[in-house]
């Protein structure tokens, strides 16, 4: 089973994993963020409803694929963070450099 | 769940083993952690393993306690590596744009005190639960 869904309209992809976002799963994650931005797509949103789990890895990815993006002239976005993920996500300042929004009640 | 209030274990030096044991963790399989603390104390064991899986220098054996104290955590992550430099990484910020390096700065604002020894092969983090008890 894949561990991450991709639904692309034109410029703009959105890339919710299966599951956790930590060390051993952003191998197969970068990959596909890095093939997006180089076919065109400008803006990845990262939905994050099926992840409970951030470490620093999966921090490391987001900020990666918001470089690159930006470099491009894209950005990228993360929605749908748990409390827990969006309070870590706030608490390492990572919102300074890209919107995060946390799940719908 | 367990009612245990200490859990020591070895881990193999993969991140499947980490991924593994964090799993028992968040199952309440090794200690009981009130509800409103379990994704801090499985971050800070998580970010203590996976340092000691991906830098310790030539670690094949990981070590791990978890110990529940009256009002808070002690998370113990020990490795047979030559260990690695901390203290560069206790000076590093969370604000940067940079794409590695957070995990002591995790580590350090998730715990209430951290002390790795000075070799660089064992930390210990105590988080003090901000919930008031003890409870789960």
């Amino acid at each position: 089973m894949p561990s991450f869904e991709t639904r692309r309209e034109g410029e703009r992809a959105t890339l919710t994993p299966a599951g956790d976002v930590v060390a051993s799963s952003v191998g197969e994650l970068r990959p596909v963020m890095r093939d997006l931005v180089r076919e065109g797509v400008r803006e990845i949103v990262l939905d994050l409803g099926n992840t409970q789990m951030l470490d620093s890895t999966g921090i490391g990815l987001l900020l990666s694929g918001h470089n690159s993006l930006a470099q491009a002239g894209g950005k990228l976005s993360v929605i749908e963070a748990s409390k827990d993920v969006l309070e870590l996500l706030r608490t390492m300042r990572v919102h300074q450099h890209f919107d995060v929004s946390g799940r719908r009640a | 769940m367990t009612a245990a209030k200490f859990f020591r274990g070895r881990v193999a030096a993969t991140l499947e083993a980490v991924d593994q044991l964090c799993s028992q963790l968040r199952r309440g399989e090794l200690v009981r952690i009130p509800q409103g603390e379990r994704f801090a104390v499985e971050l800070l064991l998580r970010e203590a393993l996976t340092n000691a899986v991906v830098h310790a220098a030539e670690a094949d054996e990981v070590w791990c306690e978890v110990e529940l104290l009256a009002h808070g955590i002690a998370v113990r992550v020990e490795d047979n590596g030559n260990g690695f430099d901390w203290r560069r990484h206790m000076r590093a910020t969370s604000a940067a744009a940079g794409e590695s390096g957070r995990g002591v700065p995790i580590l350090r604002r998730y715990s209430s005190a951290l002390r790795f020894n000075e070799k660089g092969n064992s930390v210990e983090a105590i988080r003090v639960f901000q919930q008031g008890d003890g409870n789960a």
